[in-house]
């Protein structure tokens, strides 16, 4: 049933992208600013909700509660492993040092600061592509996960699709928020000389950026192919087609009537 | 197939393995529009819950995919195979917000509502012929460069 309606549809994928449909279709919803507004204050809210959220992971549950080890940090109370900076970077740069001392202890530490030394230091360029690839994923993990009616569907399809984009290295904010903000804690910026500012600007927007781009691609493709099987679009038709003073309706749009 | 009641066998036949592509979209708009309704403290909270539950995914990976593997390849596997998937299973099942979950659900509400034909032509040429200038320049120029 449904694997018919995906073939039509498909089909008739190009034309409402190319023929720019998408912003003059007759739909059934008047636009008001209210829409924008609310669009707007979600984005904003949301993202300093999460990051909000992933500060508190930060610094009470990993870096307070001392499961990620501080390497060398100067707003730190705690004392730190190395005593000066100039020790830290010869440890974590020798080889057989502190980053794979003791089964590899530390290594999670020297990870992250590594990692948010790189992060931070990303061209813009590189970063919204990062940023696209990757929420094109996600949205994709969105989409399967909202396809899927039972539980263990939608854990399978958003893992295989978190798997992907993370493993090939892709910019998800959210996780950069998380990662990012407990490096810079735990001494990436004085290992790598980066600061709370480097972050925001070389990393936060252009990725944040990215990752709208890449939800807005997958949006446009999705909303072009099917937004012809609505109901509400399937009801507006017919409205329009019906003739006045007749009860007949002449032949609307066939693919739309298979959905 | 003697315990099963009257009625039973039809519906578990009725019942699909998944919605269909235009359904989902359906449920996508009617989601953005639940969540435009949200006041803004139940919308921090909210998104306060989804960092927390991304957070705890990510911090996960770094703790056992900072330390495993011998090759970048392995490392990258366990990284993102365990811990940031678990987060954001958790997001989806509880409800709470993630801002590119919202930047999904959003352009569709606003490809929906048709949001751009409402821009004024003088806003939106401009800005349109500077971005695509931007990109041709990007792609042209920039990505073509002798080293």
């Amino acid at each position: 049933m449904y694997t018919t309606s995906n073939i039509t549809s498909t089909g008739n994928c190009y034309t409402p992208i190319l023929a720019t449909d998408l912003f003059l279709s007759p739909l059934s919803q008047e636009p008001t600013p209210k829409h924008f507004y609310e669009t707007m204050r979600s984005f904003i809210i949301s993202w300093y909700g999460n990051w909000c959220g992933t500060l508190l992971v930060a610094s009470c549950l990993a870096w307070q509660s001392g499961v990620v080890a501080t390497a060398y940090s100067s707003f730190d109370e705690k004392p730190p492993v190395f005593d000066t900076v100039a020790e830290m970077k010869a440890a974590m740069t020798g080889t057989g040092t502190w980053c794979s001392d003791g089964k590899f202890a530390n290594s999670n530490a020297c990870f992250l600061i590594k990692s948010t030394v790189m992060r931070l230091n990303m061209d813009w360029d590189v970063a919204v592509t990062r940023g696209i690839a990757c929420n094109f994923l996600v949205s994709t993990a969105l989409w399967l996960a909202q396809l899927s009616q039972e539980q263990i569907s939608k854990i399978f399809s958003i893992w295989i699709c978190i798997v992907m984009f993370i493993s090939s290295g892709f910019e998800h904010i959210v996780v950069n928020q998380l990662l990012c903000s407990l490096g810079m804690m735990i001494g990436a910026k004085d290992y790598g000389g980066v600061t709370w500012g480097d972050m925001m600007g070389n990393n936060f927007i252009p990725v944040s950026f990215g990752n709208f781009i890449g939800a807005a691609v997958l949006a446009m493709i999705m909303y072009g192919c099917y937004h012809r099987e609505l109901p509400e679009y399937i009801a507006k038709q017919k409205e329009i087609h019906t003739v006045k003073g007749g009860d007949v309706a002449i032949a609307m749009d066939d693919k739309a009537g298979k959905a | 197939m003697s315990g099963i009641q009257p009625g039973s066998v039809s519906m578990s036949l009725s019942r699909r393995a998944q919605f269909t592509n235009p359904e989902v979209l359906e449920q996508f708009i009617a989601g953005a529009k639940k969540k435009a309704q949200y006041g803004h403290l139940k919308l921090f909270f909210l998104s306060v819950l989804g960092g927390l539950f991304l957070g705890l995914g990510a911090l996960m990976s770094s703790q056992v995919g900072g330390r495993w593997g011998g090759t970048t390849g392995q490392n990258n596997l366990m990284f993102g195979g365990f811990g940031i998937p678990f987060g954001l299973m958790m997001i989806v099942f509880t409800g709470a917000e993630l801002v590119t979950g919202n930047y999904l659900m959003f352009a569709i509400l606003m490809l929906h509502v048709r949001v751009i034909s409402q821009i004024p032509p003088t806003v939106y040429r401009p800005v349109r012929d500077c971005l695509s200038a931007l990109l041709v320049m990007y792609v042209v120029v920039y990505t073509t460069k002798s080293k």
